[in-house]
């Protein structure tokens, strides 16, 4: 009785402690949310910028042979198969240069000078690609581009030495054996860019269950109420002189009622304020949701909240210094996030990491919160859930337990 | 300047941990970050199901071909079963390789010879479609190169003596022997310095920003220092506590400094190729920019919880703006980001010209705390 006294009363004392900071509490819970929103809308301007702008590049000839100009020509007519997102133009170096740093070029390639010659007798070439420092991605993307239409050349090479050994036996005439090969180069490189006609793409359309927003905007809700918990675990903090810290502790209350008076402070704010969200979340999205669904929703989600509240809570009991504390704290949040795959699908992990997911409890709250709004699964297995909860708690109170022995 | 050294070190003693944390975190966590970094990606592997119609040569080399690569991680399942985990998201994309694939490469004829699905969350499925067409690109190449020399045989009224195979066998010889074509990336009008932000997942950029956090947490000091019982104190002393916090100021950057001249020392012998005297210079004014910041906040702060939250949001902060470089690319960014001009090799930014005018103003300021003029007033 004695116990649910003290907190009773210290929930009441932390309650009306972190009154007088209200103010400053909307700004903190939305600040993630600006944060999140302001990432999301530099992604979408990155990926838009890309889309609609083409990429302008410049080509630098310096070789005179007939060949390279023709080769060039033709790079320049396949512009339309990239045109979309490449615009090309012939320019002399210094030209080139001029308009990268005006900023109205994303990068120009060289020819060098006997490229073609170097090509065909089997020499080692080396086309340098000069980015912008401004535009660096898209500098990156042609440099990918490039690379790619470089590999094919180099295998249509390999293969027209193949055939120039042939033609050396039959052809007695250099000339006429050099313009056959430069046909056949021509002939290799546009059989080259034609490699997309390959693989023909279908979406796997069928799919009600999965939207790319839908299952990011998940993604986000689970990320800002993880980001939130802490914020407000950080916000009901209460300083008190070591001086009154000790005559608390010989009135007979302990470290863990306190404790425990600031988690249920916490879990009370953060559970009204992330239902609200998950129900916006859901009204906005879903047609049908029972109130079963909900059920479902919210005791996954409860059960992972409680978890985190006490790993926030053992963080606290273990470390001595406030600075180690948050420290901590952050680098548990952060791998928290991570591992729960709601940054980067957990399909890409390393297959160690895999295998070791089903230990984490963040991964399996995600994995059952996308079962149940994503692809409406009426079945949730609580049990490993239920047991990260309860191995938490019991963690809790056996460190608070021993903190308690060594301080008296 | 002996005084100072004592003092400090009466300070650190008992916090002898904290402090060597402060100071060790940036380096130890900067080198295990990049080391796991480094590690996960070249581990990291993306799914894909290849499904193959008929068991050919040919598709046989592709497949082998394509499970070769270590950065796929192939599964071979029925269709429906592909498709299927597909839509669940637990394959990143499904590639079925269709009957006749050999005939149709042999015949020269290359379009449609894959089919691939994708669903709106396949974030690598370009890159694997790029990946698998390369191969396929050039087995039909060679066989497109094949039908070139039958067909300048027959020219010439000749016989061909080789069969395929051994054509094949050649060409493949060739093209390992010879790597042709080779491509090389510059920025235009830049020094060398200015390119080591290219690279993304440089050190001395993840150890920029751990700094910061370090700086600003060993900064406590001044406000438990300023805010200290004994404090009240210096009103009997010689000196006053702002000339003692400033004292004190001067002698953490030049200690801070050299540490971090011996990190880059370490970066350079760990990573290599970035140490230079730009980049030293450029080192000095950040530490400069750090420390002044941290001392300001520190100086007006009251409570060290509040302290400690205001650092963090700062360094998140600065994490997160730091993506702005990639959407904008501005030369206003420079000026702005407090770590955008040490990574670029530049010195000065907004903050440290402000900074460096507190600084100035705060010890020019009148010095009010002096026993006398206290007991007039």
């Amino acid at each position: 009785m004695q116990r649910i006294k003290h907190y009773w009363m210290f929930l009441q004392i932390y309650s009306k402690q972190n009154k007088r900071k209200w103010f400053t509490f909307p700004l903190i819970l939305l600040s993630p949310l600006i944060i999140i929103a302001a990432i999301l809308w530099m992604m979408v301007n990155l990926l838009q910028v890309e889309n609609i702008e083409p990429i302008k590049i410049a080509i630098v000839n310096q070789d005179d042979a007939e060949e390279t100009e023709m080769l060039i020509n033709m790079l320049a007519e396949t512009e339309e198969m990239f045109a979309s997102y490449i615009a090309m133009e012939v320019l002399e170096e210094a030209e080139a240069e001029e308009e990268i740093l005006a900023n109205e070029l994303s990068a120009y390639i060289v020819f060098p000078e006997r490229f073609i010659e170097d090509l065909f007798i089997g020499k080692q070439v080396t086309l340098p690609v000069v980015g912008n420092v401004n535009k660096k991605m898209d500098s990156m993307i042609v440099k990918e581009i490039v690379d790619s239409v470089m590999r094919h050349i180099n295998t249509s090479q390999a293969n027209i030495l193949l055939i120039n050994r042939y033609a050396k036996e039959m052809m007695e005439d250099d000339e006429a054996r050099n313009d056959y090969l430069f046909e056949q180069f021509l002939s290799f490189f546009l059989f080259a860019l034609g490699k997309d006609s390959i693989i023909t793409t279908d979406e796997a359309e069928n799919i009600a269950t999965t939207s790319l927003s839908k299952y990011y905007s998940l993604s986000a809700i689970f990320i800002l109420t993880t980001v939130w918990l802490w914020l407000i675990y950080l916000f009901i903090h209460r300083d008190e002189a070591a001086r009154l810290e000790e005559r608390i502790r010989l009135y007979g209350v302990t470290t863990l009622q306190q404790l425990l008076a600031k988690m249920t402070l916490v879990f009370v704010i953060h559970s009204v304020l992330s239902i609200a969200l998950w129900i916006a979340f859901i009204q906005s999205t879903k047609a049908i949701f029972e109130l079963e669904d909900y059920g479902r929703l919210f005791m996954v989600f409860l059960l992972y909240t409680i978890t985190l509240l006490v790993i926030l809570a053992i963080i606290e009991l273990i470390t001595s210094s406030l600075k180690s504390r948050l420290l901590l704290q952050l680098v548990v949040i952060i791998l928290l996030v991570i591992c729960s795959g709601a940054i980067v699908p957990v399909i890409y992990f390393p297959l160690y990491i895999q295998d070791k997911l089903s230990f984490i409890f963040s991964y399996e709250a995600l994995y059952w919160l996308q079962e149940i709004i994503l692809r409406d699964r009426l079945f949730v297995s609580y049990r490993s859930l239920i047991q990260f909860t309860g191995i938490g708690l019991l963690a809790l109170f056996t460190i608070a337990l021993i903190k308690e022995r060594r301080q008296l | 300047m002996k005084n100072i050294l004592y003092i400090r070190w009466l300070h650190i003693k008992r916090h002898a941990v904290s402090v060597l944390l402060g100071l060790l975190l940036p380096v130890v966590a900067t080198i295990s970050l990049v080391a796991i970094f480094q590690t996960v990606k070249e581990d990291a592997t993306i799914p894909v199901a290849i499904i193959v119609e008929e068991e050919t040569q040919l598709v046989k080399e592709l497949v082998r071909e394509i499970e070769e690569n270590p950065l796929y991680r192939t599964h071979e399942l029925k269709e429906r079963q592909a498709l299927n985990q597909l839509q669940k998201n637990d394959l990143d994309s499904v590639f079925i390789i269709k009957k006749n694939y050999e005939k149709q490469v042999e015949a020269g004829n290359r379009n449609r010879l894959i089919q691939g699905y994708a669903s709106d969350m396949s974030i690598a499925y370009p890159s694997t479609a790029e990946m698998i067409q390369a191969i396929v690109q050039e087995q039909a190449s060679r066989y497109k190169a094949i039908h070139e020399i039958t067909n300048l045989h027959s020219q010439f009224n000749r016989q061909r003596e080789k069969t395929d195979e051994q054509l094949i066998v050649e060409s493949k010889q060739i093209e390992a022997d010879q790597q042709l074509l080779q491509t090389t990336m510059d920025y235009a009008g830049t020094n060398t310095n200015k390119s080591v932000s290219a690279n993304t997942n440089n050190p001395v950029e993840v150890w920029a920003y751990l700094v910061m956090l370090g700086t600003f947490f060993l900064f406590d000091w001044v406000l438990k220092e300023k805010h200290a019982d004994v404090a009240v104190r210096f009103l009997y002393t010689k000196q006053s506590l702002k000339t003692y916090l400033l004292q004190h100021f001067l002698l953490y950057t030049t200690v801070l400094f050299i540490l971090d001249v011996i990190t880059m020392c370490l970066f350079e012998w760990l990573y290599g190729g970035m140490l230079s005297l730009r980049l030293l210079a450029a080192l000095l004014f950040y530490r400069i920019l750090l420390n002044s910041s941290a001392f300001l906040i520190s100086f007006v702060m009251r409570k060290v919880y509040v302290y400690y939250l205001v650092s963090l949001t700062i360094t998140l902060l600065a994490i997160v703006t730091s993506l702005l470089d990639i959407v904008t690319a501005s030369p206003l960014f420079t000026w702005l980001h407090p770590t955008a001009a040490f990574l670029q090799g530049d010195y000065w930014n907004i903050w440290l010209i402000i900074n460096v005018l507190c600084i100035i103003l705060i010890s020019l300021g009148k010095e009010r705390d002096d026993v006398t003029s206290k007991t007039i007033t």
